[in-house]
């Protein structure tokens, strides 16, 4: 009876909709973050798991040097791959000029975002679970960044030049091979990483720490602050991961669609609608661009929706089988 | 009603493709061992990581 209470309550667009789709988002993520994250005894003893399962990586930004970690971090896994100029020269002569090519992380990480192309970002990723509880703290929000535009390309420039090229070329002379973007940008590292580990004290401690330490402590302490006011800078604006997924979204199994006939925008019923454009957070209008590089399928706009005209899911919606196109007709070709 | 099927069949047809490809990505990676670079990076604190220096 009370559950039935419950359910009246949450009417399309209604606030207790969008409450209770955060609330199952937030049980995901913090779900997923203990799986990934399940090495109790490297919390004990300040150490990390070494087990079998690092072959796999895990599909959000989980760093694999947090004592609980699990998975290989996709990202890191990746430099060190580019890492290590001479693999592949050695041994197998059939695959030399391709030595550089990651084939087993691009293969895992097409595998992962052809299935999912972001939702991993809204549900799965760590870091985005921290940003968004740091978001919760009520202080004002700033809901246009200036620039804001251009900034998305950043994490796109991030990707080639710190995951990719600098990782592969430098180690030229006396400059070292090193994780770039792992060592001079990732906050995640250093938050789920760095700080337990040094604090539990087993294998490493505050003591080791030096100029990379401040270093990387101010890009978190950054980050953190940010993400009191701006929603998910790190991901909206520095995020390699984030910017691989993004090429997904479009063709990913799991969709976004927008049901023309029930959308008040499209039919006309109400041009000023924009409810789902307001509620994403991520900067997104659903109705133009149901499946956007930017969108992270969190599901606000579904629950901002008074019409319940936006659907997503692993296989088109059957009641969306007659429409005749919506706005975007790129995206709906795909469902008539 | 073809052409319904044939986008159907479209809208599956590419990520199908892509998970085909991505399956023989991750055979070559495993013949060339890049499995074991993975591992052996991820079984020691990566110090640059969680930066310490």
């Amino acid at each position: 009876m009370e559950q039935n209470v419950k359910k009246a309550k949450r009417k399309p667009g209604s606030k207790a909709l969008r409450n209770h789709v955060e609330r199952v988002r937030f049980i995901i993520q913090s779900l997923f973050f203990i799986l990934t994250n399940s090495f109790i005894t490297g919390f004990l003893k300040g150490t990390i798991y070494k087990g079998n399962l690092k072959y796999v990586c895990v599909p959000g930004l989980n760093c694999y040097s947090c004592p609980g970690a699990v998975g290989s971090c996709p990202i890191g896994a990746l430099q060190a791959i580019f890492n290590t100029p001479d693999f592949g020269k050695s041994g197998n002569g059939l695959y030399a000029p391709l030595y550089y090519i990651p084939f087993y992380l691009i293969g895992m990480l097409m595998v992962f975002g052809v299935i999912c192309g972001r939702l991993i970002c809204g549900l799965l990723c760590p870091f985005g679970l921290v940003q968004d509880l740091i978001y919760k703290i009520p202080l004002k929000k700033i809901k246009k960044v200036p620039g804001d535009k251009y900034l998305r390309y950043l994490k796109y420039v991030i990707l080639v030049v710190f995951v990719i090229l600098l990782p592969m070329l430098f180690g030229i002379g006396n400059v070292p091979y090193a994780p770039w973007f792992c060592k001079y940008i990732c906050p995640s590292g250093t938050l789920i990483g760095g700080i337990p580990l040094m604090t539990i004290g087993g294998d490493v401690s505050w003591a080791q720490a030096g100029n990379l330490t401040i270093l990387k402590l101010s890009i978190l302490f950054v980050l953190i602050v940010l993400s009191i006011f701006i929603y998910r800078p790190f991901c909206k604006y520095l995020c390699p991961l984030g910017a691989i997924y993004s090429f997904f979204n479009k063709v990913s199994f799991y969709k976004f669609y927008v049901d023309e006939s029930k959308c008040s925008r499209c039919n006309g019923k109400s041009s000023a609608c924009s409810a789902c454009k307001t509620a994403c957070r991520m900067g997104v209008d659903i109705v133009k661009t149901p499946n956007a590089l930017e969108c992270i399928r969190c599901g606000d706009c579904k629950a901002a929706c008074p019409n319940s005209a936006i659907v997503s899911g692993f296989k088109p919606n059957p009641n969306l089988k007659k429409d005749k196109g919506a706005f975007n007709k790129a995206e709906t070709t795909n469902i008539n | 009603m073809k052409n319904s099927n044939t986008k159907r069949i479209a809208r599956y047809l590419v990520p199908s493709l892509l998970i085909a490809v991505a399956a023989v990505f991750i055979y070559v990676g495993i013949a060339r061992g890049e499995h074991d670079q993975v591992l052996n990076k991820a079984i020691a604190i990566c110090m640059e990581c969680i930066g310490i220096g």
